[in-house]
């Protein structure tokens, strides 16, 4: 596996012909050649079949990605494919995820239940189910019991509803516990609004500085300057609770509670970070920003959706604070703040 | 590519004791707060390192070696890293612990003295500060400097053997008990009014120097004024080069800034809101705990990023001015979460609550107001 630089710089080539906004709803151009490449299995053990590498190691790849505002099914394959790889269960195609705490009938190894928002879900071969009770399961989607009705979030991607009439699909035993596989979520979708935010904070920064009203930079305003430090804030908090998250499964085995605290932190902040960057770049870029050919909006547009996706920053920050409050100050001090 | 936290548990190395230690130092200082809780020796309070003040429990701490932990053992230190002392000062303030008397000479007059005193000037002041006998007080503000420091014009002009030192120095917190004063002081007028500072330790029981109160908007004294009228200061008690007080008084603020005590002086009060709650907690509140608590989790994480930072020999400014800057916001929304459950008719100036709320207005000011920081951030960025 690559260090973090030359994944980066890796990334950063094959995006290069990639860099138009793709039509809404449909795999990007550049996602077969991630794939060619192995990075959508990284930080899968290779003896899995996978790319090797660790988590740090995916997140990384999609910090890169996120840069450049293309929306991938990266997350949601790379975690389908952890689970899949533990569970021993082979697939071709693209797989997606969808963790639910939702109701799920299962008779005769057939599924009966509806799965709103599971990303990608058109596009995708296969969708690995995850229930928070433990159960799992692997359903192929193209076969009649299955129908897929095509939504999307603000940012035009794809996050369709799942309708299971009695589809055949195959337990899966779930050797990490949903909370794990939650948590991992988490933390890739901590590092792609760490990967926008920290490309819009940049775009914003470049035109401030390079833009001149009144015969000076606009940067030369203080309230424009003190915006613009308070984006740079906020991209810090979102590195440094990535991060910590990150870090926590790099121990050989990784403490789940933990895990799964170190993701509630990354993402309640990295929302956090998204909802006032997003606000901060377009004010400070004005008319700018708001139009279609300036790439502005290919990061906010994604900002604005990400914070709420998979779980929602309300969801993780009720979860986070019930945990506060039934485990009291010393859980609060050691096993989520530390 | 693994974090750093990670090799020393797997390489088993030097690093791996260091984790040891650093848990013995936490659970050391856990016991020694609760044991002087449970004897009634002291109470839990928001903002206790300006606010609650015992030197017995400084004294205590020099006992343990608990005082001065980075500084050479020839000091009374113990050769360790900021990132141990930062395990002792984060569990000192969770406990809401009477630190105040030493606060200061630990945090930043120790290490200023470290990076830039002389060999007699170390050897003179360290010892009593891991000793916990010399209590400092810092003279920087004045009523013409406050964010803008390097205004100050308390001036110093040269002496036989020393200097004579007069002005006025405001929001001196404690110097009404300080045994030694830090200053900052003008020795040459320049056209650049960075040029020319000049850094001092001086005695606070030297001829010329008066204190007088200002007692703040709680009816509580820890700020003073103090009147300095031709004070002889010896020639030895100049810290680093004269003249060269700009760039190291700079320095000295990244440590006074950059520490847990910018994000947990209202911590006794998230405590009590905690204490309070049967374990559980409607959806609304738990969801602004969640958030709180996640806050804390990254600054803690900023904290110790800054110690490492200084164990490699940096000062770091950016660093310590946007953790400053998020710290004073988070001890501020702590009351406001805390407000509808603890925030009673009945609590008190003297209630956990209330003791939070009337200091919090000087969270966003002291140690550089949060305009300035945000300024200063600002600036890195542009440069």
């Amino acid at each position: 596996m690559t260090d973090g630089p030359e994944l980066a710089s890796l990334i950063d080539d094959v995006t290069r012909s990639h860099r138009e906004e793709q039509p809404a709803g449909v795999i990007p151009a550049v996602w077969p050649t991630l794939v060619e490449l192995g990075l959508a299995d990284v930080g899968i053990p290779e003896e899995d079949g996978g790319s090797g590498g660790t988590l740090s190691n995916a997140a990384e790849l999609m910090e890169a990605l996120a840069r450049y505002g293309i929306s991938t099914p990266l997350i949601e394959a790379n975690v389908a494919r952890w689970v899949l790889a533990q569970a021993r269960a082979a697939t071709r195609g693209l797989s997606t995820i969808a963790v639910t705490a939702g109701g799920i009938r299962e008779t005769d190894g057939r599924l009966l239940a509806t799965l709103p928002a599971v990303p990608w879900a058109r596009s995708a071969a296969n969708l690995v189910v995850v229930h928070e009770d433990g159960r799992g399961w692997i359903v192929e989607l193209d076969q009649q019991a299955v129908a897929v009705e095509h939504h999307a979030n603000v940012a035009g991607e794809p996050r369709d509803t799942v309708q299971l009439s009695g589809a055949p699909a195959c337990s899966l035993r779930l050797a990490r516990g949903p909370v794990l596989v939650r948590a991992r979520l988490g933390v890739l979708w901590s590092a792609a609004i760490c990967g926008a935010v920290s490309r819009a904070y940049e775009l914003t920064r470049g035109y401030v500085c390079g833009r001149e009203q009144f015969g000076r930079p606009l940067v030369a305003i203080p309230a424009v300057a003190s915006s613009l430090a308070t984006m740079r804030v906020h991209v810090l908090q979102t590195q440094a609770g990535l991060a910590r998250a990150v870090e926590c499964w790099d121990i050989p085995a990784a403490d789940p509670e933990r895990c799964a605290n170190a993701a509630a932190v990354a993402r309640i902040t990295a929302a956090a970070a998204a909802t006032d960057v997003a606000r901060l770049a377009h004010q400070l870029h004005g008319a700018m920003g708001i139009t279609q050919e300036y790439p502005l909006h290919r990061l906010t547009r994604r900002l604005w959706a990400w914070r709420d996706t998979e779980t929602a920053e309300h969801e993780w920050a009720r979860s986070l604070g019930a945990a506060a409050v039934a485990g009291g100050e010393p859980a609060l001090w050691d096993k989520i703040s530390a | 590519m693994k974090g750093t936290g990670t090799r020393a548990l797997l390489a088993g190395d030097g690093e791996d004791s260091d984790e040891v230690l650093i848990g013995a130092l936490r659970t050391e200082v856990r016991d020694l707060t609760r044991r002087w809780r449970d004897e009634g020796r002291y109470t839990p309070r928001s903002d206790s390192w300006l606010r609650s003040f015992d030197p017995a429990f400084s004294r205590e701490l020099a006992a343990r070696r608990l005082l001065g932990i980075p500084w050479p053992r020839r000091f009374g230190g113990r050769a360790g890293s900021n990132v141990m002392r930062l395990a002792v000062t984060e569990e000192l303030l969770r406990a809401g612990a009477p630190v105040a008397a030493h606060w200061v000479a630990d945090r930043q007059i120790g290490p200023a003295i470290l990076r830039h005193g002389s060999d007699r000037l170390q050897a003179e002041i360290l010892p009593g500060i891991t000793a916990g006998r010399y209590l400092f007080c810092l003279g920087m503000s004045e009523p013409a400097a406050g964010s803008d420091l390097a205004a100050v014009r308390t001036f110093a002009t040269p002496a036989d053997g020393g200097w004579r030192v007069s002005g006025r120095k405001v929001w001196t917190s404690l110097a009404q008990h300080a045994t030694h004063i830090y200053l900052l002081a003008r020795t040459e007028r320049r056209e650049r009014k960075r040029e020319g500072l000049t850094e001092f330790i001086a005695d606070m029981d030297s001829p010329g120097i008066s204190v007088s109160p200002i007692i703040d908007l709680a009816g509580e004294h820890h700020f003073n004024e103090v009147l300095l009228e031709d004070v002889f200061i010896p020639g030895h008690r100049v810290l680093g080069q004269p003249g060269a007080g700009w760039g190291q008084v700079v320095e000295q603020l990244s440590f006074e800034r950059g520490g847990p005590e910018r994000v947990l002086s209202t911590y006794p009060l998230l405590v009590s809101l905690l204490a309070e709650l049967p374990g559980t907690a409607d959806p609304e509140l738990a969801r602004k705990i969640g958030t709180l608590a996640a806050r804390l989790a990254v600054m803690r994480r900023m904290c110790a990023d800054v110690a490492r930072e200084m164990d490699r020999g940096k000062a770091p400014t950016e660093q310590s001015a946007t953790l400053k800057y998020l710290g004073s916001q988070f001890e501020r929304d702590v009351i406001e979460v805390a407000r509808p459950l603890l925030g009673t008719p009945q609590a008190g100036p003297d209630s956990a609550f209330g003791q939070a709320l009337l200091a919090s207005p000087g969270f966003s000011i002291r140690g550089g107001a949060s305009d300035v920081l945000l300024s200063i951030i600002a600036r890195q960025e542009q440069s």
